[in-house]
């Protein structure tokens, strides 16, 4: 990971104050992220510099800047380095910003494939010029809407002759092998990558192969071989990369083994069976006459004014979501199923749309801080806090499925300081009836219309409500008090 | 030559050998495939010395080559 932690750092919609310098960045010694009024910045060692020249020099570059794939960087002049950040700092780039920052267990499987592919695509472009990168880490990519975007421009260097690509390792471990594993195994990924901030490392990968898996393109060799030669040279004191030079290692076979990943990673596929939630949008309660004064409720509200950054939680394939873009500048759309989360970003990728965030995130279990001194991946909420929420057809699975109680959960959003639209499915709710009906007669007494009420007065000024479904379920709009 | 900053992992940077070469090896196993058939008879031992060794394997992985090595060996 990296120059990975720049990752957070051309990302971060709010420049943490207290901490300039960007806490993920700091694993590459050639250069460090930091932040000042606003700005992403990126202060360059001597090394680190020489490289920038080269990189910003390279057809390659500029082609991949202009084609979006790579974050837009210029050199600055105007800003001084502030010494705790990088001690012998001979140059500042400045960095556009992306409007969310996210992260690879975050991402369904379409995401990170796209994501590897771009990874392998500058990387095939980069050695076209004799350039490479010095890592492959999926938190170098970032994106804006459904288009990805590779964030981490100090992991370009020149290629040295002989030398293999010092990513490679660190390719498998966060997007190969959790693609694998979710295409073959239908093993999900992400709270893997979660408890693993390095990733899935070939001898986990390999423990989860089947010997059947061994037939499956790409398994033989990035999986068990890798995790053989892993283990067997684990102890080696050999000079491994002097004798590959002296061997005749060159380019070519890093072109050769990129365009191999790039064509593995291609024909990687996750189709995933029904999940509780696909179809949903299909088969909800709902009458089309009632589906359309919801969606004209929230559209009401979206247009009241402009809004920087929306919430959509319990996206599902992002209906509303996409209303909320109609007058948004950008919005972040979660979602606890991976399956639909996949369907949604695959529907925004193909219209090229770039104001939508899909995520898989589980609002009773979201995203904490992790990695080193807690603060190198940082919490949802900690990037970036929406000024307006959207909260349909989730309160139910929040406080019944997940048991988080309701004034806790309208307390959480309060604390966000976000306006909020919720929909309240009243225990007559055939849904909620279904839900309820699992667990133990007269079990959440507090789930009901008017103590919802009073805990969502408490704390928010109840601006519009309006009864849909019979009188089943009911919308709100209210801002924080 | 540049020292990562993450540890590229010796059994990673073998195997990276191992597999571009065996899109190289394909590619040696054409260039020598006359050898073989002049070897079986087939062909005369004339042409080898058009091709010394060294030039063969510096041609070896020429991009273009590489992209060919995906064909059958025996297929030139």
């Amino acid at each position: 990971m990296s120059r990975s932690g720049s990752a957070s750092g051309p990302a971060s919609a709010e420049a943490p104050a207290a901490a300039p310098t960007d806490a993920g960045s700091f694993r590459d010694w050639e250069s460090r992220v930091f932040y000042e009024n606003g700005r992403v910045l990126r202060a360059l060692s001597a090394t680190g510099f020489e490289d920038w020249l080269a990189v910003s020099r390279s057809r390659f570059f500029a082609e991949a800047v202009a084609a979006g794939k790579i974050i837009p960087t210029a050199r600055v002049e105007d800003v001084e380095v502030p010494g705790d950040v990088l001690a012998d700092a001979v140059a500042v780039l400045e960095h556009e910003r992306v409007p969310f920052v996210s992260y690879p267990y975050e991402w369904p499987f379409s995401m990170l494939r796209d994501a590897a592919l771009l990874q392998l695509d500058l990387l095939a472009r980069a050695l076209a010029e004799d350039l490479t990168v010095k890592d492959a880490s999926a938190y170098n990519v970032q994106w804006r809407g459904a288009r990805p975007v590779f964030v981490d421009v100090g992991s370009f260097e020149p290629l040295a002759p002989g030398e293999p690509w010092q990513g490679y390792r660190q390719f498998c471990m966060l997007f190969l092998n959790p693609l694998l594993v979710q295409a073959y195994k239908g093993l999900p990924y992400q709270p893997w990558l979660r408890g693993s901030l390095r990733g899935i490392p070939p001898a986990d990968a390999r423990a989860v192969m089947s010997f059947r898996d061994l037939f499956r393109r790409g398994v033989l060799a990035h999986v068990v071989l890798h995790a053989r030669l892993e283990r067997k040279h684990a102890a080696s004191a050999r000079d491994v990369k002097r004798e590959l030079r002296a061997a005749g290692f060159r380019k070519e076979l890093i072109v050769a083994n990129v365009r191999r990943l790039e064509k593995l990673v291609r024909r990687l596929d996750w189709r995933p069976g029904a999940s509780e939630w696909s179809g949903y949008e299909a088969t909800t309660s709902y009458s089309d006459a009632d589906a359309e004064r919801k969606d004209a409720f929230v559209r009401d509200i979206v247009h009241s004014r402009s809004w920087e950054l929306v919430w959509d939680i319990g996206c599902n394939e992002g209906r509303h979501a996409r209303i909320a873009a109609e007058n948004a500048r950008y919005v972040v759309a979660l979602d606890g199923d991976a399956a639909v989360t996949d369907r949604f970003y695959r529907s925004l990728r193909d219209e090229a749309e770039t104001t939508i965030l899909p995520l898989v995130v589980d609002v009773t279990d979201p995203s904490p801080a992790l990695g080193w001194h807690g603060v190198e991946r940082r919490p949802l909420d900690a990037r970036g806090r929406p000024e307006l929420t959207v909260c349909l057809a989730v309160l139910h699975h929040v406080a019944i499925t997940g048991n988080v109680p309701v004034p806790e959960f309208l307390a959480w959003l309060r604390e966000l300081g976000t306006a909020l639209v919720i929909e309240f499915p009243t225990r007559d709710d055939p849904r909620v009836a279904r839900l309820l009906a699992r667990k133990r007669r007269g079990a959440h007494p507090d789930y009901d219309r008017e103590p919802f009420e009073r805990a969502l007065a408490e704390r928010f000024d109840v601006e519009r409500s309006e009864e849909l479904a019979g009188g089943t379920r009911i919308l709100y709009f209210g801002r924080p008090r | 030559m540049n020292l990562a900053y993450i540890d590229p992992g010796s059994g990673s940077m073998i195997l990276q050998m191992i597999l571009g070469g065996l899109a190289a090896a394909a590619v040696f196993l054409k260039m020598f495939w006359h050898r073989i058939l002049v070897f079986l008879g087939i062909r005369k031992p004339e042409e080898i010395r058009e091709r010394p060794d060294r030039e063969a394997a510096g041609r070896a992985v020429d991009e273009g080559a590489l992209e060919r090595a995906g064909e059958p060996v025996g297929k030139r």
